[in-house]
């Protein structure tokens, strides 16, 4: 075996407690304080995966986000797909499984695909699956099954959910050195401090690092520090500092604290959204401590964000670089210290980075052989040489890994440790084999700045530092540490004061939207420290923090040169090495597809990214992309500079989206409106549809296996017949009060209602800007400046925000106010509507004097309708007069129904007598019970929303989303009569106008007086008509187009002639010449029914022109007329024929309904 | 995600609100416009690379309908207002200069 557990050392594990777990069906144990990784590491596994597209054995590569190979299909006790090994904290009972492997990760079938890899490369599927066409869906299906990494959970989370909010002046990001001290220092300024970190234990790379006592420079730049709490042992190492720091923040009442947190997004307005893993359990400082399992998703809102996120240690680049036992030297470090693993039992470590020396330092202290530091650089500094050569380290400098020995068996299978490493000068010369089980890579470190980068910062290539850069410090966010670039711990906590301190001065003077809200500081709570910090500065060789310095100034502790890394010396390998030289594990991209990308032209650094999926894996490229973009740069030959950097983007790691649902999930995602009778309908039998706007209201209640049609004709007839019970809570409901409330309808509705009585209504259409139906209703007069306004259901909260919207921005205007920047109205045509403002004289200006408040929840709103519906109502316990010259048609009166105070209103949506009996929501049971026992002698029956339709279609109601479809205006609905366009002023007068020129320069709303007709506008305009088939098919298809039929019209015989130079042409009944009928569709069927009353097959249609075209013959078919021959031949779409004619089937008078 | 400066309820979240689009002159029937420039009003909206004057209604709030000024390039608000108040009147709420 290759890795195993030492015999002392490892900090976080607890040796007294084992922990049972399970892998690929195997069980291991491992130590309370292990990750994953280090307890399988321990255990001898080396392979712990297949990789996305080549299934070739991976291993472990790093210990935290960066490792895009050690990914682990978590089965208990949460649930989670590709969740890198070392950030996975151990637990009792844990089940895991690898990824992307069949049957398991040491014998994966799939392992074969490696052998095609030279078929496979970058954009493979763009070029070879490109026919037949039908096939794809099968190689979806197998490059599905071949390709990918773990799988989505299928079942919910057994994990809580939990979304929080939080406040605070200070987010300090990360638990290192520059965190402590950042954290530490806003703290005992007095801002409220809240301090993340991705670890359950603080320490960030400290707990990775031997113990620094020894490291004077660092104590003494924590001696400095005022702050430093009192329980300090000065001669403790900087980890211990750490601890000390969070122990004694966690008592301050200002600091939050949370651990296992990362910060995921950094969005607009300063919010932030962490993510709050389940493993980390305690919340620290938070007043809900509990153990129970749950992940938190926190918004957060913070003026000031200090970045001490470290950075990500790069990997080399030699050929099978990936293979298991190939590892970054952090991770080999950072198992020792943190869980007493030691991951190989010889180790060559190879870097371009003095880290490479600290590694095998430190593998040696454990007692692992070192093999021989391997460095891409030519020349190392002689103390690193003479320490390496002090503890008898053979240093290899100026050479490069040629080739990889073992790691994976024959064909890929089973799992074998690595044999030997060859390792050749770079300048030439004879190649060595170094017998090792392990390779740590030192490749540098890049810094961790996606949160930076994912809002208002970029980043580019800076060659001072080796690494990537931001290009500027967005406004509010300070860097710290290696973030920043700084190496060392003393230019660490360094750091962290200075970038404490520029965000503390940054608060004093911040203002937040609304004002100053300059709670951050309290200087007299600490005086000492504030003084402190406002009087000193110059202390610390950090920069400023406020972005003017970039950080890869002269203080940066180590200007490094170039990166002398030998990544362009692969460039040099045959393709078939550089197809096993890995640049992202995590997709399998190569050194050849990066290669091969910029040979067909994808050189920009998006467009790589997109061809080659370089970055695009589970790790998010956190150890490519810097290789890529230097890849690129060299194939281009130019500066890696010039390629530039991928944009990064939220969030920092994958996360479940569980956790963005919350409790939102379930029939919590958009709860169901119910009425208070949606019991007794369930009770009933009914079918529950819904009615706009989430609510739900019966459809129709079958019997005795009655279907759909036959239930809804059915309840329609009792309606036609005796009387039906109908509940229409849903309806919108507004109420409008104000001395300016008529005013404001009359600016919203087409209709004239401010001269109405109080106690009637009338019928009302609300039109947009542009003259189209937004809805309709009835608008009653309460009193004499209250108004009741009714919406269609599915258009209540639109209508609302309108209502708001023309009493704050549109009625202003009309009395001479304007938005910024638009001169007042001065047109003499506006009329009365620019008149002065008939309120109250010298008044501050604002919106018009009326309230308008949404009531529609407050009613049970009980439609009783049908010519037995007033001897019902009558037997209902009522003390409103009913009789018809007492209560006519579009009234309201107020009374008591069924005992409670009840608001009836005579309006009609069936065409039948029908009163609308609105009472308080919690009475409406009790109210319709009452109804409907009185009812059941007169043969009252409840009714859906199916019946309804039958019945407005039948009576030639317009219906929103049906006729009004967006399109139409009410004058194209026949609805003339509800727009007075003499008024001054209405919201999408200007627009009729227009659409409607009559003859006196007025919207055409009468027939002219000539020739009797409306006057047509330019263009024929859709126009509501009736339609009744001549056959007796049944009903038409709704949405069936409408054709002109040029057999009839022309007096042909069905079916044309094969002359194409009268094909398709129609003369219509009047004389105009259609030309291209057969093409043209004219219209369509909006609502198609069986009438209750008639019993006959009848449609509502939008037809062209159709206001004059009763009595024309038109076809009806969901295909041009021409298709017809087509489609004799065999099954098809039917084309029928209709009859045109006025849209009312049922009582045009409307005698019924009024009386 | 952005923080919207309501002028009765403080800086409150975009979530609380409906977004209005364009704050603009409603069209009234003394437009004598050709067809061009009507369809214009009618339809166009600026998408200017900068300050934006836009209407945001507080629904799950004070019900107010906001003017606010925000700056397309970044999302900073520059002022916000009721947008019942008179154009002349100063903003109800200046954001940062920086």
């Amino acid at each position: 075996m290759s890795g195993w557990r030492l015999s002392a050392g490892g900090r976080e594990i607890d040796r007294e407690r084992r922990l049972d777990f399970e892998f690929d069906g195997r069980f291991f144990q491992g130590f309370a304080g292990d990750t994953v990784a280090s307890a399988l590491l321990a255990a001898g596994l080396r392979v712990l995966g297949r990789s996305f597209k080549r299934h070739r054995p991976r291993g472990l590569m790093g210990l935290g986000w960066e490792d895009p190979c050690a990914l682990m299909q978590l089965l208990a006790p949460d649930r989670a797909p590709n969740v890198p090994a070392g950030t996975l904290p151990l637990a009792q009972g844990m089940r895991l499984q690898s990824v992307n492997a069949w049957p398991s990760a040491r014998a994966d079938l799939m392992g074969l695909l490696d052998l095609a890899a030279p078929w496979i490369p970058a954009g493979f599927y763009y070029k070879t699956f490109m026919g037949p066409a039908r096939a794809w869906p099968l190689y979806e299906r197998l490059i599905r099954r071949a390709a990918g990494l773990g799988r989505l959970p299928a079942t919910p989370s057994p994990v809580r959910m939990r979304k929080r909010h939080a406040h605070a002046d200070i987010l300090v990001v990360g638990a290192g050195p520059a965190g402590a001290a950042a954290a530490l220092t806003a703290a005992q300024a007095g801002a409220r401090v809240l301090w993340v970190d991705d670890g359950l234990v603080p320490g960030g790379s400290l707990r990775a690092q031997a113990d620094d006592a020894e490291d004077d420079r660092a104590r003494q730049v924590r001696a400095t520090l005022q702050a430093t709490p009192a329980s300090d042992d000065p001669s403790s190492g900087t980890l211990a500092w750490v601890r000390t720091v969070a122990q004694a923040l966690d008592a301050l009442p200002g600091v939050r604290r949370l651990s296992g947190t990362l910060a995921q997004s950094r969005l607009d307005h300063g919010l932030v959204v962490l993510w709050q893993r389940s493993a980390s359990g305690l919340v620290h400082g938070s007043p809900d401590d509990d153990t129970e399992r749950s992940e938190t998703l926190w918004s957060v809102r913070v003026p000031q964000v200090i970045l001490a996120t470290g950075g990500f240690e790069q990997p080399m680049l030699f050929p099978d670089n990936d293979r298991p036992g190939v590892m970054l030297a952090s991770a080999v470090r950072g198992l020792i210290h943190r869980h007493g693993v030691a991951a190989a039992r010889r180790l060559v470590v190879v870097g371009s980075d003095d880290d490479a020396l600290a590694c095998a330092l430190d593998a040696q202290a454990a007692g692992v052989d070192i093999a021989a530091w391997v460095d891409t650089r030519a020349t190392i500094h002689a103390n690193l040489r003479a320490a390496a050569e002090a503890a008898g380290i053979e240093v290899l400098a100026g050479h490069r890994i040629e080739s990889v020995a073992g790691g994976a068996g024959p064909l890929g299978f089973g799992d074998v440790p690595l044999r030997s490493v060859r390792v050749v000068p770079r300048e030439g010369g004879p190649a060595r084999t170094l017998h090792a089980d392990g390779v740590a890579m030192a490749g540098g470190w890049n810094p961790a700045l996606q949160l930076l980068a994912q809002l208002d910062g970029a980043l580019r290539w800076d060659p001072l530092r080796g690494s990537l850069a931001p290009t500027a410090l967005p406004g509010g966010l300070h860097l710290a540490g290696a973030a920043r670039g700084t190496r060392d711990t003393a230019g660490c906590i360094a750091d962290g004061v200075a970038a404490a301190r520029a965000a503390v001065g940054a608060l004093a003077g911040h203002r937040v939207a609304g004002g100053d809200v300059r709670h951050a500081i309290h200087a007299d709570v600490h005086p000492r420290i504030h003084d402190e910090i406002e009087a000193d500065g110059a202390e610390y060789p950090a920069g400023d923090g406020t972005g003017a310095d970039p950080p890869h100034g002269d203080d940066a502790p180590r200007a490094a040169a170039l990166p002398d890394d030998g990544l362009t010396e692969v460039l040099a390998l045959p393709p078939r090495q550089q197809r096993h030289v890995f640049v992202d594990r995590g997709h399998d991209v190569s050194v050849a597809d990066i290669a091969l990308g910029q040979r067909e032209g994808y050189t920009a650094v998006e467009h790589l990214k997109r061809y080659t999926t370089l970055g695009m894996a589970v790790d998010q490229g956190r150890t490519s992309q810097v290789h890529g973009m230097r890849l690129m740069a060299a194939l281009e030959r130019v500066e890696p500079a010039a390629v530039g950097a991928s944009r990064l983007r939220p969030p920092f790691v994958p996360m479940p989206l569980g956790l963005l649902a919350g409790a939102e999930a379930g029939d919590l995602i958009r709860p169901v409106r119910e009425t208070p009778l949606t019991g007794w309908h369930l009770a009933h039998g009914a079918v529950m549809y819904e009615a706009g706007s989430n609510w739900r209201r019966p459809g129709y209640h079958p019997r005795d296996g009655e279907s759909l049609a036959q239930a809804a004709a059915r309840e329609a007839r009792a309606v036609r017949q005796a009387a039906g019970l109908y509940d229409s809570t849903p309806l919108g409901k507004f109420e409008i009060e104000g001395p300016q409330a008529g005013l404001l309808l009359e600016a919203v509705c087409a209709n004239r209602v401010a001269d109405l009585e109080v106690g009637r209504g009338r019928y009302a259409v609300l039109l947009k800007e542009d003259g189209r139906m937004l809805d309709d209703g009835v608008v009653f007069r309460l009193g004499p400046q209250r108004y009741l306004l009714t919406a269609t259901a599915g258009q209540s909260d639109t209508v609302h925000a309108w209502l708001e919207h023309a009493r704050q921005c549109v009625l202003p205007w009309l009395q001479g106010r304007a938005v910024p920047g638009t001169p007042p109205p001065a047109d003499p045509s506006l009329g009365a509507a620019s008149a002065p403002d008939p309120g109250v004289e010298g008044e501050t200006p604002g919106p018009a004097r009326a309230f308008v408040t949404a009531v529609g929840a407050q009613w049970a709103t009980i439609v009783l309708c049908g010519p037995r519906a007033r001897e019902i109502l009558r037997h209902a316990d009522t003390d409103i007069d009913l009789e018809r010259a007492a209560f006519p048609f579009m009234a309201l009166r107020e009374g008591r129904v069924a005992g409670v105070a009840a608001r009836v209103l005579r309006v009609s949506f069936t065409g039948e007598l029908s009163f609308e009996v609105n009472v308080a929501a919690g009475d409406g049971l009790r109210v319709w019970q009452a109804l409907w026992d009185a009812g059941q002698p007169f043969g009252l029956q409840a009714v859906g929303s199916e019946a309804n339709h039958i019945l407005r279609v039948e009576k030639g109601f317009v219906s929103m989303a049906h006729e009004a479809d967006g399109i139409v205006t009410p004058i194209d609905l026949g609805l003339g009569w509800a727009v007075k366009m003499d008024k001054p002023f209405f919201i999408g007068q200007a627009a009729l106008r227009r659409l409607h020129p009559g003859p006196s320069g007025i919207a055409c709303v009468e027939p002219d007086q000539g020739t009797g007709r409306m006057p047509s506008p330019p263009k024929p305009r859709p126009e509501l008509v009736g339609l009744k088939p001549l056959d007796d098919g049944g009903p038409l298809e709704e949405g069936a187009q409408l054709w002109t039929d040029p057999g009839v019209a022309m007096g042909a015989p069905a079916g044309g002639s094969d002359d194409d130079s009268t094909r398709g042409v129609a003369v219509r009944p009047d004389g105009t010449v259609v030309a291209d009928a057969w093409n043209r569709s004219e219209g369509f069927v909006t609502a198609s029914v069986i009438g209750a009353g008639c019993g006959q097959a009848i449609a509502l249609a939008l037809l062209d022109g159709g206001r004059y075209r009763h009595g024309e013959t038109v076809r009806v078919s969901a295909q041009p007329a021409h298709s017809d021959r087509a489609t004799a031949r065999g099954p098809g779409l039917r084309t029928r024929l209709a009859r045109v004619g006025p849209p009312a089937f049922h009582d045009p008078s409307g005698e019924a309904m009024r009386g | 995600m952005l923080l919207i400066p309501c002028p009765w309820c403080g800086p409150r979240p975009d979530t609380e609100f409906v977004a209005g689009g364009q704050a603009r002159e409603p069209l009234h029937a003394g437009d004598r416009q050709d067809d061009a420039n009507w369809a214009d009003r009618l339809w166009g909206r600026d998408n200017p690379r900068g300050p934006l004057h836009e209407r945001w209604w507080h629904v799950h709030g004070c019900r107010l309908w906001l003017t606010v000024r925000r700056d397309t390039r970044d999302h900073r608000i520059l002022d916000a207002r009721a947008a019942s108040a008179p154009a002349s009147a100063a903003p109800a709420w200046t954001g940062d200069a920086g």
